[in-house]
């Protein structure tokens, strides 16, 4: 915690030392997470980009209140669902997953792992996103619900959608 | 919720080998900190290697402006109003301005 405290000071010192420090820590960790949630290269590394030059400007705002790398990751968060927003590729879900029936209590599946992957890219980022954040980056549902500033209800409801959609699939053996 | 079953495993086994040879690209880095916040002695170093571009025509006229007000005598002007009357030796100083002396 020390360690980064210290980087934080040089960073709003300005010590270029440290933004390169901010950047080999977080920038690779960072670009593979939105990746996965945008399922494009190029874009991916437009939100990394953006997404430290908005830490940089703003890095005097910086309260502490929440970890480094959390606050960063809100910030590339935010800017990877304006992208996926200007592609109107977010669905609307209530809080409350009504599902036609209940995959996660069946038993255990054969998993067709390219089926798989090529689900997990296709589905809906909304629930992919949580999927990532969840599988991926190891968050618990209460950091993802502070992360995306939404209920855990809600958080839990994508979760469990999201792989309800992948089981359905896998039962299928592809749509 | 579990992320150790069989699917979560797979999940994240997934999208850590669709991953695993992402890195920035150096472009991208070095895009990044040129947008860096600079430290006060960077700003003025900056400040003091700035190329300052002068157009030229501009500069000539503000130039010679400057030396024409400088140079030239101010009264340069004030003899042409004026007429003198030579009258038998008493000569008469006629202007046609007039200035209005301060009490």
């Amino acid at each position: 915690m020390v360690a980064e405290e210290l980087l934080i000071l040089n960073l709003k010192r300005g010590r270029e030392e440290a933004y390169r420090q901010l950047i080999e820590k977080y920038g690779n960790r960072l670009y593979r997470t939105c990746y996965l949630i945008l399922n494009d290269r190029e874009e991916a590394e437009d939100v990394v980009q953006e997404t430290f030059i908005k830490v940089f400007k703003k890095i005097d705002t910086f309260k502490g209140q929440s970890g480094l790398y959390t606050w960063i990751y809100a910030i590339a968060l935010n800017l990877s669902r304006d992208r996926i927003r200007m592609k109107q590729d977010m669905l609307e879900l209530k809080d409350e997953w009504i599902g036609s029936y209940d995959v996660e209590s069946l038993v255990e599946i054969n998993i067709d792992r390219e089926l798989l992957k090529k689900e997990i890219f296709e589905m809906n980022s909304l629930y992919r996103e949580v999927l990532v954040l969840f599988y991926f980056e190891e968050l618990s549902i209460k950091e993802i619900s502070n992360l995306l500033n939404e209920k855990e209800g809600t958080i839990k409801s994508k979760l469990s959608r999201g792989r309800n959609i992948l089981k359905e699939s896998l039962l299928k053996g592809g749509r | 919720m579990d992320k150790k079953d069989k699917l979560g495993i797979e999940i994240k086994s997934i999208m850590e080998e669709e991953t695993l040879d992402l890195t920035l690209s150096q472009k991208a880095f070095d895009n990044i900190i040129q947008h860096r916040k600079k430290s006060l002695r960077e700003k003025i170093q900056e400040f003091i290697n700035k190329e300052i571009e002068i157009p030229v025509a501009p500069a000539i006229i503000g130039f010679a402006a400057l030396l024409a007000v400088t140079l030239i005598p101010m009264d340069i002007f004030k003899s042409q109003n004026e007429r003198i009357i030579d009258m038998g030796g008493s000569y008469v100083i006629i202007r046609e301005g007039f200035e209005v002396s301060k009490k």
